[in-house]
């Protein structure tokens, strides 16, 4: 019976294979052979198409049960709603993940292992930015993160621990579109002169109007339920440049899900941002005045082409005082965010610090002066 | 040929301001005698009430006040009532230092001394000072005299006004000669609360302020996580098509501000002819 899920094993050593990120190549964990995507992608395609027959036969398997026979068989199940069971083919121990999840490593044997048939398809992405940075750079990333807070608890940076620390694939919906943009804006221009015992402040007012297209391409929103949209905002951009055609070969070692957040509902966010943007494009060539505010606004999206990328996130999480810290990098770019907690007596400190000695200086030239 | 006639003029107030009142108080009051008299004798009067507003208790009360303050001092506080200053000079002010000057007012070679003139046809005034007058009765101080006795005058208290115009002017001659004449920031009778809170504000507000915003933006630094609200990276070069531009005037406006000029800086504004003064109604 063909399983379905695809290992990526050494094709000298038969050990388990995992992607780097900084030489851009699968390499073995254990003999250190290393292989390029393309050539990898050549000695899975066999098993990897098989994967996918195995999971789309499951898949139609499943949805061939009666509600009466699901009844039956959810009230054996040791597995939650949303649940998915795979067998390692490396140890054959039960892989349990979740419904979404696209790859993920055996808890058993360690080995990285791959869900074809979760990518295959419409379910398919079109790109992929393969990780760039590694496992070590994020957590030296960490580290500076924490770096200059001046109001960072000395016993968060001391005593917390990484609780954990993983790379994630991130499902991304990229929209293209044009943007019709009609804005309407008050100008002025002020000058000011004195007249005797008056200050004359002259201001000329004008009517502005500008009116035209913007065009916008890949703007990106995550379509994964399980990353904070905010998160995955702050880490933006990513290099474009460096985006791929999407091949499974790219995932071993880290975990990766498809979307659970359809291209709808995500294009909502996206329309929001290119909306306002196109209007602050519109009034970024209103120069030559002293003021420009907006009046009116008819701007109408025309959607493009939505792309469907992964993209390659770090996510660190902490812990301390019992409250969960989370971490995120751009897996590309290195940009890391997270909120820190502050210490209030930390900034008690600084504001006594700042404001007595100053006031204790100005008293002195006030009494100097006075 | 105005000189003439304006020395004439003050003659004729001379007389009446020293004659009348000495014989008055040849019949009744003993303190007017020592003070009044030997004015009259001298030609050294303080208190020239040629309109007539004050008894002659008060007059002489007034001069002997003057004439001790005046040569304590060494510098001459005069006080001069008229019916119209048109008589004396253009203005009240120009009035008040043809009178100082004609009659010889003024101590010692200096001619150190101020005066208050009252002009009773139209209720004007003027308070002048001249040589070490203008050190001991800066702008403020004169400000603040003013302030002491205009509200006696307005209720028609002639001697209570001039008392307090007597009084204050002692204390200022006494703080002057001390070196310390009164002035803006130096006023041992005024507390000034809008400096001290402008002070104060300064002491307090803007340290506060200041760490405030500093540590705003050490607070600032602890948060990076935050919603995208636009997207101009992802504009692509040269996406941006303006089809319709137009700029249309539509209207000027004008908005006048009278400037505040400061005069809050001190010290004594002395014209020309070497004399500083303010007037005005009472």
């Amino acid at each position: 019976m063909a399983t379905q899920v695809t290992n990526y094993q050494c094709p000298a050593c038969t050990g388990p294979m995992h992607f780097v990120g900084e030489s851009g190549r699968l390499e073995c964990d254990y003999c250190g052979s290393s292989f390029s995507v393309e050539e990898i992608e050549k000695l899975y395609a066999d098993k990897e198409k098989k994967a996918e027959a195995a999971f789309a036969k499951a898949g139609e398997k499943e949805a061939a049960i009666s509600p009466e026979e699901r009844e039956y068989l959810d009230d054996g199940s040791d597995w939650p709603e949303g649940m998915k069971a795979y067998s390692c083919p490396s140890c054959g121990a039960e892989l349990v993940c979740d419904a979404t999840t696209a790859a993920t490593s055996c808890p058993y044997c360690g080995n990285p292992t791959v869900i074809p048939g979760q990518f295959s398809g419409m379910m398919k992405p079109d790109c992929i930015i393969p990780f760039k940075l590694s496992k070590e750079q994020a957590i030296t990333a960490l580290k500076n993160h924490y770096k200059g807070k001046r109001l960072l608890p000395k016993e968060f940076s001391d005593q917390n621990h990484l609780e954990e620390i993983k790379g994630v694939y991130v499902p991304f919906w990229l929209f293209d579109s044009v943007v019709e943009a009609d804005v309407m804006f008050e100008a002025t221009t002020a000058t000011t002169y004195t007249e005797g015992d008056y200050e004359v402040t002259e201001t000329s007012h004008y009517d502005v109007r500008r009116a035209g297209t913007v065009t916008f391409e890949k703007v990106p929103a995550d379509a994964s339920t399980k990353m904070p949209d905010d998160y995955m905002d702050s880490i933006e951009p990513y290099n474009y440049g460096e985006l791929k055609p999407f091949s499974s070969a790219y995932l071993p070692g880290f975990l990766a899900d498809k979307y659970d957040v359809d291209r709808e509902d995500c294009a909502v966010r996206a329309e929001k941002r290119t909306a306002r943007s196109a209007v602050d494009e519109m009034q970024s060539t209103v120069t030559g005045y002293s003021s420009v505010s907006v009046q009116g606004q008819d701007v109408r999206l025309h959607p493009g082409k939505a792309h469907y990328a992964l993209m390659p996130v770090w996510l660190l999480s902490t812990r301390w005082q019992d409250k969960s810290y989370l971490f995120a990098m751009n897996g590309q770019t290195g940009k890391f965010v997270g909120d820190l907690p502050v210490s209030k007596k930390r900034a008690l400190q600084w504001f006594g610090a700042i404001a007595a000695p100053m006031a204790a200086v100005i008293a002195v030239i006030i009494a100097l002066l006075g | 040929m105005k000189k003439r006639v304006f020395g004439l003029l003050l003659s004729v107030v001379m007389i009446f301001a020293l004659v009348i009142p000495a014989m008055a108080a040849g019949e009744d009051d003993a303190t007017y005698q020592d003070g009044g008299s030997k004015a009259a004798e001298t030609g050294e009067a303080y208190v020239y009430d040629v309109y007539g507003l004050l008894t002659e208790d008060e007059w002489d009360d007034l001069e002997w006040q003057a004439e001790k303050i005046s040569k304590k001092y060494e510098c001459g506080v005069y006080i001069v009532t008229v019916d119209d200053y048109r008589d004396y000079g253009s203005s009240v002010y120009e009035a008040a230092k043809a009178i100082y000057t004609e009659a010889g007012f003024g101590w010692g070679s200096g001619k150190d001394g101020e005066l208050l003139l009252l002009s009773m046809d139209d209720r004007d005034y003027s308070l002048i000072a001249y040589g070490f007058g203008n050190t001991a009765f800066t702008d403020y101080g004169k400000e603040r005299m003013e302030d002491e006795f205009l509200d006696n005058f307005g209720e028609n208290d002639w001697y209570s006004g001039f008392s307090d115009y007597l009084n204050i002017s002692e204390r200022y001659l006494q703080l002057a000669r001390d070196g310390k004449p009164v002035d803006v920031g130096r006023d041992p009778d005024h507390i000034d609360w809008a400096g001290i809170l402008i002070r104060a504000a300064c002491i307090i507000f803007i340290p506060v302020i200041t760490a405030g915003v500093v540590v705003g933006i050490f607070w600032g630094q602890m948060k990076s996580v935050r919603v995208a609200g636009t997207a101009a990276e992802y504009v692509v070069p040269g996406g941006l098509d303006v089809q319709v531009s137009e700029d249309v005037y539509t209207h000027t406006t004008v908005n006048r501000v009278h400037i505040q000029r400061n005069h809050d800086s001190g010290g004594t504004s002395v014209d020309s002819s070497g004399f500083s003064g303010s007037s005005g109604k009472f």
